[in-house]
């Protein structure tokens, strides 16, 4: 076959390719709304990303979030809007202020006007929303735009990319993995030098080279060789999940979990599914937070978070993960995140206030407990209805369970009794060697996540816990994974190919229907 | 059970029985068991809308009523809730069609204007109430004749404006002015400069980062933690108490005393009629003190500070290096300094 002949029939394949694909061929329809609506998309045009919704009416009772919520709710997106500087006093603004009239696209989520302190030696970010911005504030990790000082500003892209690393004139070397236009991606170590398990977070950046401390001149911090390990397949990639929601995951009780567990059990069978729950070594109870479901409540979650993710210690967390001296400054108080009991101003960094006393991480948790869970669409397509039904009739809401209850009686009126659409059962499951990332947490293996809380995912950009995909379809392929001599099979593949028997036509109405949540 | 069903049992009970005199006591007080458990609920309305705005720009919100109280809130972007609810104190003619009378609601784009006019075939006997749920980006313009506002969580810029009735605001990014001819004005984190004045009533700011112009007739004045800012109490005793100025400030009071206790960050201009002055700075602080008192008394309690003598009347002092300039004057107060 000559050269032409060839290139004339593989242009007729990839017509016929491209054509059964148009009439036949099911399609993620991507973010709801479209990427350029939500998240930085709204940015790169003027517009602030939206903020946080607030806990809706209680569907059951009627109750509404009290006054006292709804001001520690506001002052939750102040705290978690804010920009850290590394050091304890060279903020911009007044620590906790909003920053307006310095040209800031949003007050309350400045992006190059520091307005509080404390960001820690190493840290993953410097702000909690620049991971959590997809598609409002408070959700999972989208884009940014990476030059938000600029008149101009350029396309949105992931914040590890450029924003972060350099902010400040911080000198960071950008891993290969972390991608303009790919996911946001903290990093574990699956092992040590020595060969011995690790598991743990790996900071990707160092606080070298800020431009806005000038208490750690000779800071030399540097980033471990990430690319090395990369090659050595020692890293295991975790991407941000939203907040939006977790007051009413934290809300449900162990019984319910449990109830719901038990009442599939039949079904769940015949499909080889079992799952158990991730339990505290303290008290026994189910932790629920976390691709892992490792984090028992929000409040450990968020005291960790200060930590791990923006390198400030505080109560829950009170050693720092870095304590070169030449980087933590001076006068840098440690713990540096915590209940402010000073009684006079020169000390308490306007903290001389009822309001303020609460440390940042505090007002963090109590954010994500009164912040709403994902709205689905409200006007769901024909096609997307029939995909709800498809989705229960295959196997999926067996562990992606559509809806599960509230205690009946808590201290919120709005928390408590009433129905929760996440769909998931928050247990863990075995998904095999194809998703497992050699991590344990708990009693949660190296090849076990948790079923992930589908609400909201049909605003999210990236899926499974290392962000390898952005299409649902092949997300939904990824749950197949035969066994390995390392990892027994998926439990989703008896679900998977009950999918892959589907007509084009039902998989994109399942698809449809993911879109709508 | 209907309460028209409830009324008719009552009547026939009134009607038949009560002439029985030994019925009579018992039917007596199962009616009033009965009124009491009934509660005499008192008429009532509600309305309910929701309007849906864009992202791209922001909502204004203009609201005029003329007596009711109103709480506009963020709760979650792409659309505006209203929600209504009149109660009515007695026999007052309040029926379903109350809000389609007295409220018109309008939209244009992202501009929403509410106004509500209270029938004078009700007005005085019922008590009305609106919750708005608006987006961050969110600029308000209230006014109310008679009532409470309490405006949370926009981005601003916010005007409220009442006659009688107290205002609240917190959390707002942009400006805000607040005027009141009888009531208190309570604020909290405000981003920009914020000016408040009442008449009559108290005005309280917290974390107003670029300061307050307030102004009472006659009140107190609390501050925590503000920018540069200016506190007026008009006449009266009327206290004004400022706990970590951030800036420049300037305070005055007529018979009432007047507390400052921060670290000075810019000048300061404290001046009382007849009241006490007292000012709490730290320990270790530069500034330049110059005390004025036509007839009262001057009290030094630093280390760093030389005692004037008893019959002085102006000090004149540079405390540590020096720096920002704290004027204190009373004609005929007292003066004291810690």
């Amino acid at each position: 076959m000559t050269m032409r002949r060839f290139a004339q029939n593989l242009l007729i394949v990839c017509a016929m390719a491209a054509v059964s694909s148009f009439a036949f061929g099911q399609k993620d329809p991507g973010v709801r709304g479209g990427i350029q609506n939500t998240g930085g998309g709204l940015q790169q045009q003027g517009i602030p990303i939206p903020h946080p919704p607030v806990i809706s009416r209680n569907p059951t009772t009627g109750a509404t979030i009290n006054e006292n919520e709804l001001a520690s709710f506001l002052e939750g997106i102040l705290r978690a809007g804010q920009l850290e500087s590394s050091c304890d006093d060279c903020a911009d603004v007044t620590d906790g202020s909003q920053v307006t009239g310095l040209g800031e696209l949003d007050p309350m989520f400045p992006q190059f006007h520091t307005n509080s302190n404390g960001l820690g030696a190493r840290h993953n970010s410097d702000q909690c929303f620049s991971c959590h911005g997809q598609p409002t504030l408070g959700g999972s990790g989208g884009f940014l735009v990476p030059n938000p000082s600029d008149k101009t500003p350029r396309m949105a892209e992931n914040p590890q990319f450029h924003l972060i690393p350099h902010r400040y004139g911080r000198q960071n070397i950008v891993p290969s993995f972390e991608k303009q236009y790919g996911p946001i991606r903290e990093v574990r170590f699956k092992n040590k030098p020595d060969g011995t398990p690790d598991g743990g977070v790996h900071q990707l950046w160092t606080v070298r080279g800020s431009t806005n401390d000038p208490t750690i001149p000779n800071c030399a911090l540097t980033q471990p060789d990430f690319e090395k390990e990369y090659k050595a397949g020692n890293l295991a990639f975790r991407i941000p999940l939203q907040m939006t929601g977790l007051g009413l995951l934290e809300s449900i009780q162990d019984r319910e979990i449990i109830a719901q567990h038990d009442a599939t059990a039949g079904l769940r069978a015949t499909l080889g599914i079992t799952g158990h729950p991730n339990r505290s070594g303290n008290d026994g109870t189910i932790t629920r937070f976390g691709w892992k479901a490792q984090n028992k409540s929000i409040t450990i979650f968020a005291g960790e978070a200060y930590n791990v993710e923006m390198g400030i210690t505080n109560e829950a967390f009170p050693t720092a993960t870095e304590e070169d001296p030449d980087c933590q400054g001076p006068s840098k108080p440690e713990p540096n995140d915590v209940v402010r009991t000073d009684t006079t101003e020169i000390r308490n960094q306007e903290f001389d206030n009822p309001l303020h006393i609460m440390p940042d991480w505090q007002q963090f948790q109590i954010l994500m407990r009164f912040t709403d869970g994902p709205t689905p669409d409200p006007n769901p397509s024909e096609s997307a209805k029939r995909g709800k039904a498809l989705f229960s009739d295959i196997g999926c809401a067996l562990c992606h369970t559509p809806q599960m209850q509230t205690a009946p009686v808590m201290n919120s009126a709005v928390l408590q009794n009433r129905p929760v659409n996440a769909y998931t059962d928050l247990m863990v499951h075995h998904m095999g060697y194809k998703l497992a990332d050699d991590i344990s947490q708990g009693q949660a293996g190296p090849d076990e996540f948790r079923t992930t809380p589908l609400w909201g995912v049909g605003q999210r950009i990236f899926f499974m816990h290392d962000g390898r995909t952005a299409d649902l379809l092949r997300t939904i392929r990824e749950h197949h994974s035969e066994a390995s001599p390392k990892y027994p099979a998926s439990e989703a593949n008896g679900v998977v190919h009950r999918f892959n028997r589907l007509s084009a036509e039902e998989q994109q109405s399942i698809l449809d229907f993911l879109r709508s949540l | 059970m209907s309460r028209s069903f409830l009324k008719s049992t009552a009547k026939r009970i009134l009607t038949s029985h009560l002439r029985d005199a030994n019925v009579r006591p018992v039917a007596l007080a199962l009616i009033m068991v009965a009124s009491v458990a009934l509660g005499e609920r008192k008429p009532t309305s509600e309305f309910q809308r929701t309007l849906a705005v864009t992202n791209a720009e922001p909502v204004v919100l203009n609201i005029e009523i003329i007596s009711g109280d109103v709480e506009v809130l963020y709760s979650r972007d792409g659309q505006v809730s209203i929600a209504g609810f009149a109660q009515a104190d007695g026999d007052s003619g309040l029926d379903d069609n109350y809000f389609s009378a007295s409220l018109t609601l309008d939209q244009a784009g992202n501009r929403i204007t509410l106004r509500h006019s209270d029938p004078g075939a009700v007005q005085g006997k019922l008590r009305v109430r609106y919750r708005i749920d608006v987006p961050y980006r969110t600029e308000v313009v209230c006014i109310v004749n008679r009532g409470r506002q309490s405006i949370r969580g926009v981005l601003g810029p916010v005007t409220a404006k009442a006659g009688i009735g107290d205002i609240k605001a917190s959390y707002i990014s942009k400006g805000l002015q607040a005027e009141v001819e009888s009531g208190n004005i309570d604020l909290q984190v405000i981003g920009e400069h914020v000016e408040a004045g009442t008449n009559r009533g108290n005005i309280t700011g917290e974390r107003l980062a670029h300061g307050i112009d307030a102004r009472t007739g006659d009140g107190d004045v609390s501050l925590i933690v503000v920018g540069p800012s200016t506190a007026v109490v008009g006449k009266g005793n009327g206290r004004i108490e400022v706990g970590g100025a951030r800036g420049a400030l300037t305070c005055s009071t007529e018979g009432g005393d007047l507390h400052v206790q921060a670290v000075p960050h810019g000048n300061w201009k404290l001046n009382s009629a007849s009241g006490v002055i007292r000012l709490d700075l730290p320990p270790v602080a530069n500034f330049d003190l110059d005390i004025s008192d036509d007839s009262g008394e001057i009290q030094i309690e630093r280390d760093d500070l030389s005692k004037p003598s008893s019959d002085a009347r102006r000090v004149s002092q540079r405390v540590g290096g020096g720096g920002e300039r704290i004027e204190v004057g009373t004609v005929s107060g007292r003066i004291t300094i810690r």
